[in-house]
């Protein structure tokens, strides 16, 4: 099934649309969530933000881009309000704090979890160092597989600026994982 | 590109991919369930709402249909059961007689219009007497045909160096050359007589800023801002006052009389003008107007008995053309007083083959002390990057293209600057020629390419900036912002020395 057609069913009163719709999409939504804030927790929150967002302005949705990119679109003003709120509060990155706490949780074992982190602490960090368009282009790229122009109107820029901030996101990126290879080297 | 290239490419993307992958995390039961919920409650309030808005349409709906009915039935029944009322009305309206139908109706309302405009009392004949005599002389100028030389190179702004001018008056012809003149004072292109000398004096009270004169016949005088049209009036009936100028000697001029001015003017700038003969001394033609939201007046005066030169005026109006952008006089002028610049002039420049006008307001950045003018319409993005700080402008959330800024920090180097032009914009071979005079270097998109537009890099007291424009589509470029990357350069001004971004 379609989301559209997924959308329509939850206005028309069927609540299994709106579970299907959620399972599709929480995952992702999360994902990018934590890699633009960096943060497990206020990630976590912020999901419950978008998907009410989303849910309440469901009929508004027309279609004229993808479900996806509309959705990565409030996805990405939930956190510019998040930075624009939290303008004086730094967030430290406290991956391993916090995903083996919130990790603890899941289905996935603690062992799991430490050996999954094992050995790719070091990219993660890179990763959550780049600046944070750089994720986000990143993310809406190779995670989520959006073309250029899907991603440029989710980040509400030019298909020219996207390729240019993927560009540079890549070639940064690259650069601080070889200096890490070259240091354990 | 090779296929080593291309492969070291796919591999690149490949470990960037699972770098990528790797820095995801789960997500908790509960916040699936907590977002779930949210979800939920998020959905019931879309269903709410949507009930609502059908029933308020449904409610629209048949309030419309019953207005119908209503109104129907209402006329109906006026017109079936009730017409007595209505036709006594209408007899007083009209007359004793019963409602006319409405062919007649108008006609009668006609007449009455009629009488009334009879009934106005005669306007006195007097008023349209002129109260004082005004002079309706005739003067004989030779006439001239502008002539553009054959095989003459235009120069860099697309305009020829000269123009040779026919004249012919009382059976004699002759050629004249005009040169090609402009001063920074006054916003015009012209041609002037060969070899006259030209001077500028500023300041010289009267609220006229700068005076320009061009040999002993021609002289321009350039208002300050907040004068008018009658302080040039004014100035003129001084002067009239002062030489003891008689009335029949001084014709002020119809619209009708004024010249057609200029090739390439964006619009008629005169307003008024005078004809002042004073026989045996001198011929006189004075014009006025606005040019770039500033009075102008334009004086010509030729001795009496030298009539082959009183057409030299002409000529040069003729050729005169306004340098765009410029900004036009608006009534509601609000003055920004850090900058004391106009925030928010009206502006008109040249787009493809025509003249485009429109409101910019003023942006002044404080990093780099300067300030210029951007598109009221245009919404602006401010952003930083480790490198940068970016004001995006663009027109619309669909981006097809913007205009932006970026000034570097301080610590970036020239070559750091242009590398990140390099990766932000550039695609494929750079296609520009001959960066700016106040530019360090410039990317242009070349053919190929899936974009139109320009980079421009340069620097201010070792900090390095750039001025960019790009769009999809070409025409968005060459007619949005193309001349909004123009007219940012055009008014670019550094606040601290007072000083244009284009010298020259």
């Amino acid at each position: 099934m379609t989301d559209e057609e997924l959308i329509r069913q939850a206005l028309a009163g069927d609540d299994s649309a709106v579970r299907d719709l959620h399972e599709r999409y929480v995952d992702r939504v999360f994902q990018y969530l934590y890699i633009q804030t960096n943060h497990y927790h206020d990630a976590e929150e912020l999901l419950q933000d978008v998907f009410y967002k989303a849910a309440k302005n469901l009929a508004k949705f027309k279609g004229r881009s993808s479900f996806k990119t509309w959705l990565f679109s409030i996805c990405r003003h939930a956190v510019i309000d998040y930075y624009r709120t939290n303008k004086n509060g730094q967030h430290e990155t406290s991956m391993d704090h916090d995903v083996v706490e919130a990790l603890s949780e899941s289905k996935a074992s603690a062992e799991s979890v430490v050996m999954g982190q094992f050995g790719y602490e070091d990219v993660v960090d890179d990763i959550l160092d780049l600046p944070y368009t750089y994720r986000e282009v990143l993310h809406l790229r190779f995670i989520e597989g959006l073309s250029i122009r899907e991603t440029a109107k989710v980040m509400e820029k030019t298909t020219v600026a996207v390729k240019g901030i993927q560009k540079r996101a890549k070639k940064e990126l690259s650069h601080r994982m070889e200096s890490e290879v070259s240091v354990y080297e | 590109m090779s296929r080593q290239t291309r492969r070291h490419l796919g591999e690149t993307d490949k470990r960037i991919r699972e770098a990528m992958e790797q820095s995801q995390a789960d997500l908790s039961d509960r916040s699936k369930h907590d977002s779930m919920m949210a979800m939920m409650r998020g959905v019931s309030e879309a269903r709410e709402e949507e009930g609502h808005q059908q029933k308020r349409e449904q409610k629209r709906s048949f309030w419309f249909a019953m207005s119908g009915t209503v109104a129907a039935f209402g006329i109906g029944a006026l017109l079936l059961f009730n017409t007595a009322p209505v036709q006594e009305q209408i007899g007083t309206w009209f007359g004793e007689e019963d409602a006319p139908a409405v062919d007649e109706d108008e006609e009668e309302q006609d007449d009455q219009t009629e009488d009334t405009e009879n009934d106005e009392e005669p306007q006195d004949e007097d008023d349209n007497e002129e109260i004082e005599e005004e002079a309706d002389f005739e003067v004989n100028k030779p006439s001239f045909e502008v002539v553009p030389p054959e095989d003459v190179e235009l120069d860099s702004n697309n305009r020829l160096p000269y123009q040779t001018v026919e004249f012919s008056y009382e059976g004699k012809t002759w050629e004249e050359t005009f040169t090609q003149f402009e001063v920074d004072a006054l916003p015009l292109n012209m041609y002037i007589p060969e070899d006259w000398e030209v001077s500028e004096e500023t300041g010289n009270g009267d609220q006229i800023e700068e005076r320009i004169r061009i040999g002993d016949h021609i002289m321009f005088d350039y208002y300050s801002p907040g004068a008018n049209a009658n302080n040039v009036e004014s100035s003129v009936d001084d002067m009239v006052q002062n030489k003891g100028i008689q009335s029949d000697e001084v014709k002020a001029l119809s619209e009708d009389e004024l010249p057609e001015i200029g090739r390439g003017m964006p619009y008629h700038i005169l307003e008024g003008g005078y004809h002042i003969l004073i026989e045996g001394d001198t011929y006189q033609e004075i014009y006025y107007g606005e040019l770039s939201g500033r009075y102008v007046k334009m004086t010509f005066e030729f001795p009496y008995d030298e009539p082959e030169q009183w057409s030299d005026g002409d000529v040069l109006l003729q050729l005169m053309s306004q340098q765009l952008p410029s900004v036009v006089e608006t009534d509601d002028q609000s003055i920004d007083s850090d900058t004391e610049r106009e925030e928010e002039p009206m502006i008109q420049y040249q787009v493809d083959d025509g003249v485009a006008e429109q409101t910019f307001q003023l942006f002044y950045n404080e990093e780099l002390q300067f300030s210029t003018y951007i598109p009221s319409t245009y919404e602006l993005e401010e952003t930083e990057d480790d490198q940068v700080e970016q004001y995006i402008f663009t027109t619309s959330d669909d981006r097809e293209g913007q205009l932006s800024l970026g000034i570097f920090d301080e610590d970036v180097s020239r070559q750091e600057a242009w590398d990140y032009i390099l990766d932000n914009f550039a695609q494929g071979r750079n296609g520009a020629q001959n960066p700016p005079s106040w530019a360090v270097d410039e990317y242009r998109y070349g053919p190929g390419t899936d974009a139109t537009g320009r980079a421009i890099l340069a620097e201010r007291n070792g900090r390095f900036f750039y001025i960019e424009e790009h769009a999809e589509n070409p025409e968005t470029s060459m007619l949005e912002f193309g001349p909004t990357l123009n007219i940012a350069q055009e008014f670019w001004r550094w606040e601290e020395t007072d000083e244009p971004l284009v010298n020259e």
